[in-house]
C-alpha cells in the first residue's frame, strides 16, 4: 500500500493546522494555521492523481485552484487583521468582542 | 520517491513549530520552510508544474505578505504574551482523534497499490492544454476571484475618506 503514508502524513499535518486554529490568539498565527489545513488537503490530491490516474489530471489541476483561493483568502484575511489592528490596537481574538452581546 | 519520507519529517516538525512557538516572525519563517517541503513532496509524485507553482505564490507570495501584517503589527505583539488560549487540552484531544480516525479509514478503505510512471517532458504541457480547454470556465472564474479580493483587500486595508 504506496498511497497509506501519504494519507497518514497529511491527516497529521490537517491535525496540527486544527490544533493551532483551535488554541491560537494571535490572528495571524491562525491564517497560518489554515494554510497548513489547506496544504494537508492538497498533498493528499496530488497523491490520489498520482496513484488512481484521475481524468484529466483532476488532482494536478483542482490543487492549483485550492492555492489560487488559499491567495485569495489571505490577501482578504490580512488586509482584515491591519483594519483590525487600526480600530481596537490589538491582533488577538478575544480583544474582538464589540459584537460580542 | 525514495525521498518522500525526507520532506514528510521536515514538514511535519516544521508544522508542529508552526503552532508551538511563540514569537508570530519564526513562525512565519518555519511555515515557508513548510511549504518548500510540501513543494518537495509534489516535486516526488512527479506533479512538477504544481511544485513550482507552490514556491512562487507561497514562498513568494503569501509568505510576504504575512510578514508584512507581522512586521506591521509587530507593536502589540510580545514574545512574553501567552500566545495559546485555555483549550489546549481539548484541542489535542480533538487533533489525536482526527488522526486516528482518518488513520483508520485509509487503512480499512480498498487502496491501489500501483502508480504510473510520470509524463515523458513534465506534467507543464498537459496542464496548460487542460487549463485551457476542459477547465477554462474555473480558470476564468479564479481570475475573477483574484479581482475581488484584490479590491476587497484595497477596501479594508486602505485609509478611511481617501
Amino acid at each position: 500500500m504506496f498511497l497509506i503514508p501519504f494519507i497518514v502524513v497529511s491527516a497529521i499535518i490537517f491535525a496540527i493546522g486544527v490544533y493551532g486554529a483551535l488554541t491560537r490568539r494571535n490572528a495571524i498565527a491562525i491564517l497560518m494555521s489554515l494554510e497548513l489545513m489547506l496544504n494537508a488537503a492538497n498533498i493528499n490530491l496530488v497523491a490520489f492523481n498520482k496513484f488512481l490516474n484521475l481524468e484529466n489530471n483532476l488532482g494536478i489541476i483542482f490543487p492549483l485552484f485550492v492555492i489560487t483561493i488559499a491567495a485569495a483568502e489571505a490577501a482578504i484575511g490580512l488586509a482584515l487583521i491591519l483594519s483590525m489592528y487600526r480600530q481596537f490596537k490589538s491582533v488577538y481574538i478575544e480583544k474582538i468582542n464589540l459584537m460580542k452581546w | 520517491m525514495l525521498l518522500f519520507p525526507v520532506f514528510a519529517i521536515i514538514a511535519i516538525i516544521a508544522a508542529l513549530l508552526v503552532v508551538t512557538l511563540k514569537s508570530t516572525m519564526h513562525c512565519a519563517l518555519f511555515l515557508a520552510l513548510f511549504l518548500l517541503s510540501v513543494s518537495g513532496i509534489f516535486f516526488t509524485l512527479d506533479a512538477d508544474f504544481l511544485g513550482i507553482v507552490q514556491i512562487l505564490v507561497y514562498v513568494g507570495g503569501i509568505i510576504v505578505l504575512i510578514l508584512f501584517a507581522v512586521m506591521l503589527t509587530s507593536k502589540v505583539q510580545s514574545t512574553l504574551l501567552e500566545q495559546t488560549n485555555s483549550q489546549k487540552v481539548p484541542a489535542v484531544l480533538i487533533s489525536l482523534a482526527l488522526i486516528v480516525i482518518l488513520s483508520v479509514a485509509a487503512f480499512k478503505t480498498f487502496l491501489p497499490a500501483t502508480f504510473y510512471a510520470a509524463e515523458p517532458g513534465g506534467t507543464i504541457r498537459e496542464t496548460g492544454r487542460l487549463l485551457m480547454t476542459v477547465y477554462v470556465l474555473p480558470f476564468e472564474l479564479a481570475s475573477i476571484i483574484l479581482l475581488v479580493a484584490l479590491i476587497g483587500a484595497i477596501l479594508l486595508a486602505g485609509k478611511r475618506g481617501e
